[in-house]
């Protein structure tokens, strides 16, 4: 009797949480579709009584006051996907290196690429606007993956490490006994082991790269201009046009959902991987 | 062979030494060069100062107000990102019908830009056609100018973190619930132990390698955050939740003193690598 009274406050108390968590999360997520979908007329409604596609067809095809979110979604993943190419080719071996060789520098340079992860990026934005001006730089893909490049490689050391420390080392130990050679080893053996590791960490460094605000914002004006800083246009000191905005805020995230869809498995493994040593 | 090798890492290692030493590490050397001149682009100056910048700034009350608002805000959003976190974690636990769907609707505010979300919620807490005055107003209370308030804007700022990066905690700590050991949780059940004792006496102290971890981790990413705070409010209304990266990137773009915000960064910096340090040391590298 005891026991079924406490089961029964247990779904109580369950089914409450389950309740209270959908609304936290939801609510925002109702008012952003019924604002972008809102005539002008009706954007206070809680209940949109005329409902309307015009705000995301010019977001979609653009309209004579509307610049279209395909520009900036092009540009987002072209600087994003050439500078995660690049942060992929640097620090997977860098990784793979510092895994295998066991000795104290190896640790300290690890130890420092951590720190160099944790940097706050506003401490670096004043070099980092001259360098640019001075290699006229400003408002390029070039000048943007400059930056993305230096701040990735710490994270994709940081997560192919912990890939690299968890594959048995008796495949290279046996393939250099056969006579490979190192590069063969790596390319023929570790790697093929590992394509899943590689896969999570380009998503991630490309995800960092496709959120990332504050130097988008800095060193774009024109042609390079990304989808944050785009989105964030539709707010000016004088007006904020909600419905463009909340538009494209919903048709940004479509590239977001497919990574996160592609590696949903590896999600929590690429947050914590590297972290959890014994 | 072991020297064979050893040659062979650092052929692998170095290229990515050499980006890291000219793209990061130069810059940071040329911040600190640059924190030492007067270089000001409204006066027009650029000479040698010292440290100058760096005694100006250790009396400058709205830096230090900002570096305590920073705080503030990383204790707030880390903990209550825990609590919620973790709260959604042992639901998840539970078995019920659509668990899946409910996990991929708690995930869905990590699928938002940064940007959009701190739009999203700048719109929710609007205050004439906001939702969050409009459901005040239908509980009888008067409307309240979240974001326009001096007292509240930090805090409304701070509830849009915590919304948007719950899931991220939710995440990690459902992983080390789950990787629980089954058998532990059934003899508690078996003697007895109600749901609150289960959580504080098994759940909580089994995971609490993985709880210090995604804590850490978070309060570090949290040190950083500038988005939100500057698409919500950009540090105002005049200065009153401005945060130390804010503060900073005002000094730079609007003032253009590139000398004195360069300062500051590098305080920053040096703040995040020893704290940065001490918490690898003490929590997250300790066994290696």
């Amino acid at each position: 009797m005891d026991n079924e009274s406490g089961l029964n406050m247990r779904k109580i108390f369950i089914w409450l949480s389950i309740i209270f968590i959908l609304a936290w999360t939801l609510l925002p997520f109702y008012s952003l579709i019924i604002i972008s979908l809102a005539k002008t007329g009706s954007i206070s409604e809680l209940w949109p009584k005329s409902v309307t596609f015009e705000y995301y067809k010019a977001v979609i095809f653009g309209s004579p006051d509307t610049r279209s979110i395909w520009v900036y979604m092009k540009n987002s993943v072209i600087v994003c996907s050439v500078s995660s190419i690049v942060v992929i080719m640097l620090s997977v071996p860098c990784s793979y290196a510092l895994s295998r060789w066991k000795s104290k520098s190896s640790n300290a340079m690890y130890m420092s690429y951590f720190i160099l992860r944790m940097l706050p990026p506003i401490s670096l934005i004043i070099p980092r606007i001259i360098l640019l001006q001075n290699l006229h730089l400003i408002d390029t893909f070039l000048g943007l993956a400059l930056i993305y490049i230096p701040t990735q490689i710490p994270v994709g050391v940081w997560l192919m490490r912990g890939f690299f420390d968890s594959t048995p080392i008796e495949f290279e130990e046996y393939a250099y006994i056969e006579g490979a050679t190192y590069f063969k080893t790596f390319f023929r053996i570790v790697l093929p082991v590992n394509t899943n590791g590689v896969a999570v960490t380009s998503v991630f460094v490309f995800i960092y790269c496709y959120i990332e605000y504050i130097f988008a914002a800095l060193i774009t004006r024109t042609n390079a201009i990304t989808l944050p800083p785009y989105i964030a246009s539709f707010a000016s000191p004088w007006e904020i046009r909600f419905q463009l905005m909340l538009a494209a805020a919903l048709i940004s995230t479509i590239p977001m959902i497919v990574l996160y869809a592609f590696a949903q498995r590896f999600i929590v493994k690429g947050i914590t991987v590297g972290a959890v040593k014994q | 062979m072991e020297r064979f090798q050893k040659k062979y890492n650092i052929i692998f290692i170095i290229p990515a030494l050499i980006v890291i030493i000219v793209l990061l590490i130069a810059p940071m050397v040329m911040g600190i060069e640059i924190s030492l001149t007067n270089l000001d682009y409204l006066k027009n100056t650029d000479s040698f100062v010292g440290l100058k910048n760096y005694i100006r700034a250790f009396s400058d009350k709205l830096f230090y107000f900002s570096v305590i608002r920073n705080i503030t805000y990383v204790i707030i959003v880390t903990s209550f990102n825990f609590i919620i976190g973790y709260w959604m974690a042992i639901i998840c636990y539970q078995k019920f019908r659509l668990n899946k769907l409910f996990r991929f609707i708690i995930i869905l505010p990590m699928l938002l830009i940064p940007a959009s979300a701190g739009l999203l919620w700048r719109f929710l807490y609007n205050y004439d056609i906001g939702i969050v005055n409009k459901a005040l107003t239908v509980l009888g209370l008067g409307r309240v100018g979240w974001l326009i308030d001096p007292n509240l804007a930090l805090i409304s700022v701070i509830i849009t973190d915590i919304w948007a990066w719950t899931p991220w905690m939710f995440l990690i700590l459902l992983a080390g619930i789950e990787n629980l050991d089954k058998h532990i949780l059934e003899a508690a059940n078996i003697d007895g132990a109600n749901f609150f004792q289960l959580n504080k006496y098994i759940i909580i102290p089994v995971t609490s390698p993985i709880i210090k971890i995604a804590i850490s981790l978070k309060a570090i990413e949290t040190f950083r955050t500038f988005d939100y705070v500057w698409i919500m409010t950009r540090g105002g209304p005049g200065g009153a939740s401005d945060i130390t990266s804010t503060y900073i990137f005002k000094q730079a773009t609007s003032s253009l003193q590139y000398g004195y915000s360069s300062a500051l960064g590098i305080i920053v910096m040096a703040i995040m690598v020893l704290l940065t340090f001490f918490i690898v040391r003490k929590w997250i590298m300790r066994a290696a």
